[in-house]
């Protein structure tokens, strides 16, 4: 199976109008959302079908048993992520959302009173209808959220279209995690000079992968400037630049009323149908290579 | 005046539009640009003698001829970024959390650490705001300490710009903050987003506002909390921002409204 993720840099740039798009135009019959900090793909394809859903537990974490604890303070010293205060009368305390499970402070603690356990940081969920949908859902405050994306990928199975994978917004663990084994990455910018800088920098992590990606700008007409200076830097780079879509308020009010894009006529509708068609291109170009 | 995180959840909301804005009708502010991984308020701010301070992760180093090959430390890092290949313990540096266990529990004390940049802050000066910007280098994947140094530069007044998402990263940035305010716009992404963002800030019992971007009336998209200011959409504002300008420096009608929502917000940070 082919895969295509759908990544920008800068959050708000269009990824998940784009992906929502490219599945349905792509028939794309296996798809996921790997944005798990703030998943949005299902607002937009709306399956029918309930998900199986499980528990992800991402890493463990510290507790300290108030009994056990004589108040040493060597836990909190060895603690690299200031995860344990002390408590007002002299013992100490985990703080949940700084612990990041690494077991220092077990290691260290002599009086047994530091276990660690396995900790819920998140959900999965696996939609199965006519469609197959993979996605999930970080718990708030937690990180770790790359393994996560990694499961959310390993959830996927085999298909003979293409797997479209929504990313999230940045270049870090999580974005990290969702390049690594894809086929394509998809890079949606917008002509503001936040949505050039961005994309360069993402540009930079595909390469450090070594993962072929191209181009599209949404909202191409905002600054007409902005994207000369992008298909600039798209030939000097040599990266294929596969479409413009123009700003256009239809947009909005058709993810409010839940529709999708490829299902309508308007203006950005016919620029992603463009996009789609070029993409398709370069995919039949390489295959016969 | 205290300290203000801008957050969203989802990103592209405006959260830099309303920080960079705010800095700029606040004398002697500071901001702080927390989203590391893609850090865009310099583009508006410009910031000029920019000072710039590293940040550094300690990186486990191992003295191959001192181990024995016990494995301890393959077996005790949870996070996998030790394996034992062709006899010798092999780092596999993004996995690393570098919480030092592995420095701890070695017998044969073959394990030292070395700093391992990951990133930097970049200090400047734009007008009467002093600009601070962490940034996370291309390809390391966690940063939070790369926000905690930036927060070290927080002072009286000081605007803090925030990641997108309800991650741990978010959290770290709204750490020390008095107040928060959380950027949306009138769609469904917005709408399900600010949702994990006000179960964060509700969580951290930190006191909040909601300001709508890009606001349009008849969506059918209702925010229905303590609204301390909406902001139409103007195709001019948005002309403004994509070319790196601050529009509340030539907007009255703008300036006025970032006026009140600063003093709104005061208000609320003074009856806390």
């Amino acid at each position: 199976m082919t895969s295509l993720l759908v990544l920008s840099g800068k959050g708000g740039a269009g990824k998940t109008t784009v992906a929502s798009s490219l599945i349905k135009l792509f028939n794309s019959n296996v798809y996921a959302d790997v944005d798990v900090d703030a998943p949005n793909l299902h607002l937009i394809m709306n399956p029918q079908t309930k998900p199986k859903t499980s528990d992800y537990y991402g890493s463990k974490k510290a507790v300290i048993d108030l009994q056990k604890c004589i108040g040493c303070g060597k836990c909190a010293e060895v603690c690299r992520f200031n995860a344990i205060n002390k408590t007002s009368d002299d013992k100490y305390q985990v703080n949940e959302y700084a612990c990041e499970g690494c077991a220092v402070c077990e290691l260290v603690c002599q009086f047994d009173a530091i276990k660690m356990i396995d900790d819920i940081s998140g959900e999965t969920q696996i939609y199965k209808g006519e469609e197959y949908f993979s996605t999930a859902k970080l718990k708030m405050g937690r990180g770790n959220s790359g393994k996560l994306v990694t499961q959310v990928k390993d959830n996927l199975i085999e298909s003979d279209t293409i797997t479209i994978i929504d990313g999230s917004p940045g270049i870090g663990c999580p974005v990290i995690a969702s390049i690594t084994g894809v086929d394509y990455v998809l890079l949606v910018t917008e002509s503001t000079i936040s949505g050039f800088h961005d994309m360069k920098r993402i540009a930079k992590t595909c390469e450090s992968f070594q993962t072929p990606y191209f181009v599209c700008i949404n909202r191409a007409d905002i600054s007409t400037d902005i994207t000369d200076k992008i298909i600039e830097y798209c030939n000097n780079n040599n990266v294929e630049m596969v479409g413009k879509i123009p700003y256009d308020k239809e947009v909005t009010k058709c993810i409010n009323d839940g529709i999708n894009i490829a299902d309508t006529n308007i203006p950005a509708s016919l620029a992603i149908k463009e996009i789609f068609y070029n993409i398709n291109n370069i995919l039949k170009k390489e295959e016969v290579n | 005046m205290s300290s203000i995180g801008i957050l969203s959840g989802k990103g592209g909301t405006g959260k830099t539009f309303v920080s960079v804005n705010l800095a700029s009708i606040i004398d002697d502010s500071t901001y702080i640009d927390c989203d590391i991984e893609e850090p865009n308020g310099r583009l508006f701010l410009k910031p000029n003698d920019i000072k710039t301070e590293l940040v550094t992760v300690k990186n486990p180093v191992i003295n191959n001829d001192l181990c024995v090959g016990c494995r301890r430390c393959v077996s005790f890092c949870e996070f996998n970024a030790l394996a034992f290949v062709d006899n010798k313990v092999l780092l596999i540096d993004n996995l690393c959390h570098s919480c030092g266990g592995c420095s701890i529990i070695c017998p044969q004390e073959a394990i030292t650490e070395e700093e391992k940049v990951i990133g930097k802050v970049e200090i400047g000066k734009s007008n009467n705001t002093k600009c601070v910007t962490g940034l996370l280098n291309v390809s390391v994947a966690a940063g939070v300490p790369i926000i905690s140094k930036s927060l070290e530069y927080m002072s009286e007044n000081t605007i803090v710009d925030c990641p997108p998402g309800s991650s741990c990263e978010v959290m770290e940035s709204i750490s020390k903050v008095d107040y928060c305010i959380l950027v949306v716009e009138p769609t469904k992404f917005s709408y399900h987003n600010y949702l994990m963002v006000k179960e964060l800030v509700t969580t951290l019992k930190k006191p909040y506002g909601v300001v709508i971007n890009k606001y349009e009336k008849d969506t059918g998209i209702e925010f229905d909390d303590n609204i301390l200011a909406r902001i139409n959409f103007d195709p001019q504002i948005a002309e403004e921002l994509s070319i790196g300008n601050i529009p509340v420096n030539n907007n009255k009608e703008l300036r006025e409204i970032f006026n009140n929502l600063y003093s709104n917000v005061c208000k609320e940070i003074a009856n806390d």
